[in-house]
């Protein structure tokens, strides 16, 4: 058995809110640039092979992907964007309401987006050796569905602290009162950067996959 | 320059006191003791479960069928390896537990005794020592498939290994050098100094920290097992379509590299944002350590890189998994692609490897020279040019691959301009050795020799830039010298110069001197002796990663072969030191055995658990040698309405 492992108060340990903040601004800052560039590495792929056309197989006839899907799964991520925002505009120290009404239904736009980004993968009429658009299609979808879900995580963990505090709130009547989770104004900030980020790329892929 | 924020006045509330009304919890106890054994055997347990499940998966599929690889398996294995690897040092509670609403917290113990050594610690001190004994481990194992290769070259023709056997010892000792070394300088030095030198109590993000240490120990792991898949054959630059028809050993190389991607980006966003946010107060831009600005570089440099070889390693992992064409050309892909994405990493993976190595040697000269660093605007300049322009030169490494020969001139002209703020380091390292007091302790000779090897790879690298002369060399034991002149004779021995100057700090344990001047001596010689001869080689027509060559270059490379194995002979002689001195002899460090005015070496040895008692106020820069009244680099113990030791800039 390991020794005993000293429990310490959630608060403790950590540095002054306001240095937290400005750590979670920059770091969300950087994710969404690392973000992007593992991204823009299908989009220069894309570009790339578009352009060079090897053996004239960048783009056979029969490789169409599902229009249908594609426009859902651009909307549900527009509406998680509108519906974070909505929230975003509402949270104080995060027991709001507006707040958890506006973060939950941008989880659950986010996360419609990526059963649909999956159901996409699945359903798709042309096989991974079906010339270079499939291949840059396949690993855009696979790579944002990764990305995504590390954002929708974050979300999650946002949501859920929420209705932590939320829950401490109500029994505060008859018990101690927490303090609540000073963190979250500036953590929904540095969630935002990242979520729009990733709706911007996916915007784009789907611009690039689908329209052009 | 601009100011850093002056955090003054409003005390900050004590970090370690809860809010009013919250009450703190009774002790817990954990279920088991969760370390790297823990993590070794489920890492070996996931990968067994992630062989079977990967192979449930492959069946029905073409791809995997229709050959005797078993790819999927063995991606779907190692993946389930770093899973449990992870979950056996506890990485994944508090993921779950912030999904259940937990607040955030940092639980783990920031304790003394060894056993943190083992196991998930936020310290990043400890993790700072655990990313040394790491590094160190692989670089002397890489160095050894190094003898291997040079025990090869001892006659023209094949002798202790087949040409399939000496390519994959060309790429495990080539990769692992190149992912270890990435790791060489931020892990051990920049987790350890960096807080201590911009005076704050830790980094910005502790678990991330400590994540990117424990990433790092798998991915060697995994590279080292792609010998049990029979190799792989592309050398460390994984270049398809080779690399899509290399078998099992290929896979281990992929999912290495593509780990330490991951980790890469993990310590460039960490060092970032705690260098932007956690200054202490006083710490202006123009008074932070060189090696600071160093690091702050090398971060831009792998948060923008990394994430692009990342998914240049997953486009790899598509095509030999599910087929797809990404660098196929009769697919629809291009195995250019593939090329362009890599060296768009690749090149500034080059000074990812340089620029802490600048850090490092810029750091040393004042102190040993007892003179202000000379230029220190300038330096910084050279060193925010490097990271600039390392982004647009990768094509060089594509001059005779078949590219649109109108851009070779834009290249050419980038690639030649970047000596320009490279030369901005030599002329910073001159100017403060000029008239200094020069003391040749074993640290500044680690660095002079850095910039006479340094000098030599960056001369040679002339002839790799230009286009006529590259079509000449490219390809053979010329560019070999080039690369190892200035990542072993550049890179390395500024680690070794950071290894003499500020191990004594960490461990408070001193060096025996006069083997670490043997150290020096035989490895700065024999360096030499091992690797301006192949110059010569390459010159005379000697190709890389071939194991044979030309019976008239037997004489020439047996005598590299020999100095090699000096060169191998002089690590022994650092081994040995290290054992003898941190082991055996115990000879207890001054707190400040350089007399050197750097933040980290004002405070106590050992390094107290939260660095300082109080955030210290800087109050004036750290290269002050010989100025006259000169304050003292830092207040430890500030006025009181300076914030407490918590950091922020």
């Amino acid at each position: 058995m390991a020794p005993d492992v000293p429990d310490v108060s959630p608060y403790a340990e950590l540095e002054p809110p306001e240095i937290l903040a400005h750590n979670l601004q920059v770091g969300a800052r950087l994710a969404a640039s690392a973000e992007a560039f593992a991204l823009l590495a299908f989009v220069f792929a894309y570009a790339y092979l578009r352009t060079l056309n090897s053996n004239g197989a960048w783009r056979p006839k029969h490789v169409e992907p599902v229009a249908g899907i594609g426009v859902a799964m651009i909307a549900c991520l527009v509406a998680c964007g509108l519906a974070y925002l909505y929230g975003l505009r509402r949270l104080g120290d995060g027991t709001e309401p507006g707040w958890r009404r506006g973060a939950i239904a941008a989880l659950v736009f986010g996360l419609a987006a990526l059963g649909l980004i999956i159901a996409q993968l699945a359903t798709i009429t042309f096989g991974s050796t079906s010339g270079g658009y499939a291949s840059v299609f396949i690993g855009f979808h696979a790579l944002y569905a990764l990305e995504l879900l590390l954002v929708l995580y974050w979300l999650e963990t946002l949501v859920a602290q929420s209705l932590h505090e939320h829950t401490q709130a109500v029994a505060a009547e008859t018990a101690h009162v927490a303090a609540p989770f000073a963190l979250m104004r500036p953590a929904g900030d540095a969630l935002a950067i990242v979520l729009y980020a990733a709706i911007a790329l996916g915007a784009l892929g789907y611009v690039l996959l689908y329209v052009i | 320059m601009k100011r850093a924020r002056h955090r003054t006045a409003t005390p900050v509330p004590p970090a370690a006191a809860p809010p009013a009304g919250e009450q703190v919890a009774p002790a817990r106890r954990r279920p088991i003791g969760l370390n790297a054994l823990t993590a070794l055997a489920l890492g070996v347990g996931g990968y067994a479960l992630g062989h079977w499940v990967g192979s449930r998966i492959a069946i029905g599929m073409d791809s995997q069928t229709a050959t005797d690889q078993d790819d999927i398996a063995i991606f779907m294995g190692f993946v389930f390896a770093v899973a449990g690897w992870l979950l056996g040092l506890g990485f994944l509670s508090y993921p779950l537990s912030r999904m259940a609403g937990r607040p955030p917290a940092l639980r783990e113990k920031e304790d003394e005794g060894p056993g943190r050594y083992f196991r998930l610690c936020t310290d990043h001190k400890v993790i700072g020592m655990q990313y040394f004994v790491t590094v160190l481990f692989f670089f002397l194992i890489a160095g050894l498939n190094g003898m291997f290769i040079r025990a090869e070259l001892l006659t023209p023709n094949e002798s202790l290994w087949n040409a399939g056997q000496y390519l994959s010892l060309v790429g495990l000792h080539g990769t692992m050098m190149l992912i270890m070394m990435s790791a060489a300088v931020l892990g051990p030095f920049g987790n350890y100094f960096v807080p201590i030198m911009i005076g704050a109590r830790r980094m910005a993000f502790p678990r991330l920290e400590a994540l990117s240490f424990w990433l790092v120990p798998p991915a060697g792991l995994i590279l080292l097992s792609a010998v049990a898949f029979g190799g792989f054959p592309t050398g460390w630059t994984g270049y398809a379509p080779l690399a899509n028809e290399a078998r099992g050993g290929m896979d281990a190389y992929i999912f290495a590299f593509a780990l330490i991607g991951i980790s890469m980006t993990i310590v460039g966003v960490n060092m970032l944002a705690t260098v932007l946010t956690m200054r202490a107060p006083g710490l202006t831009w123009d008074r932070m350590p060189i090696f600071v600005w160093g690091v702050l570089c090398t971060s831009v440099l792998m948060v923008l890189a990394a994430p692009v070889l990342f998914s240049t390693l997953a486009m790899a992992t598509l095509d030999r998994t599910v087929d797809t064409s990404f660098f196929l050309a009769s697919a629809g892909g291009s195995p250019f692609l593939f090329d362009n994405l890599w060296w768009f990493f690749g090149h500034p993976e080059v000074y990812i490897l340089a620029l802490p190595g600048f850090g490092i040697v810029l750091e040393i000269l004042p102190v040993f020279s007892r003179k202000p660093l000379w230029g220190y605007r300038l330096a910084v300049a050279g060193m925010v040019g490097v990271t600039l322009l390392s982004f647009m030169v990768w094509q060089h490494h594509l001059f005779v691959s078949g590219m649109n020969s109108d851009l070779r001139p834009f290249y050419m002209l980038t690639t030649e301009l970047i000596s320009i703020p490279t030369g901005f380091i030599f002329l910073n390292g001159m100017g403060t050795l000029w008239r200094g007091r020069i003391r040749f302790t074993v640290p500044m000779l680690f660095s002079l020799a850095f910039f006479s090897n340094f000098l030599i790879g960056g001369l040679s690298g002339f002839f790799l830039s230009d286009v006529p002369s590259d079509v000449t060399t490219h390809g053979s034991y010329f560019v070999m010298a080039h690369f190892h002149y200035t990542i072993l004779g550049g890179l390395v021995f500024a680690f070794f110069a950071g290894i003499y100057y500020w191990l004594p700090k960490m461990t408070g344990l001193s060096f025996n001197e006069r083997l670490a001047k043997l150290h020096f001596w035989g490895m700065f010689v024999f360096f030499n002796l091992t690797f301006a001869p192949l110059f010569a080689a390459g010159l005379l027509g000697m190709p890389r990663r071939v194991s044979t060559y030309a019976p008239r270059l037997q004489g020439l490379n047996d005598f590299v072969s020999i100095s090699a194995f000096l060169l191998g002979l002089s690590m022994l002689v650092f081994v040995v030191n290290l054992v003898y001195s941190m082991v055996i002899a115990r000879v207890p460090a001054e707190s400040n055995p350089w007399h050197s005015r750097g933040l980290e070496f004002q405070v106590p040895t050992p390094v107290p658990v939260k660095n300082f008692e109080q955030t210290p106020l800087i109050q004036s820069g750290p290269y002050d040698y010989g100025v006259p009244d000169a304050p003292p680099v830092a207040a430890l113990s500030p006025p009181a309405r300076v914030a407490p030791a918590a950091g922020g800039g």
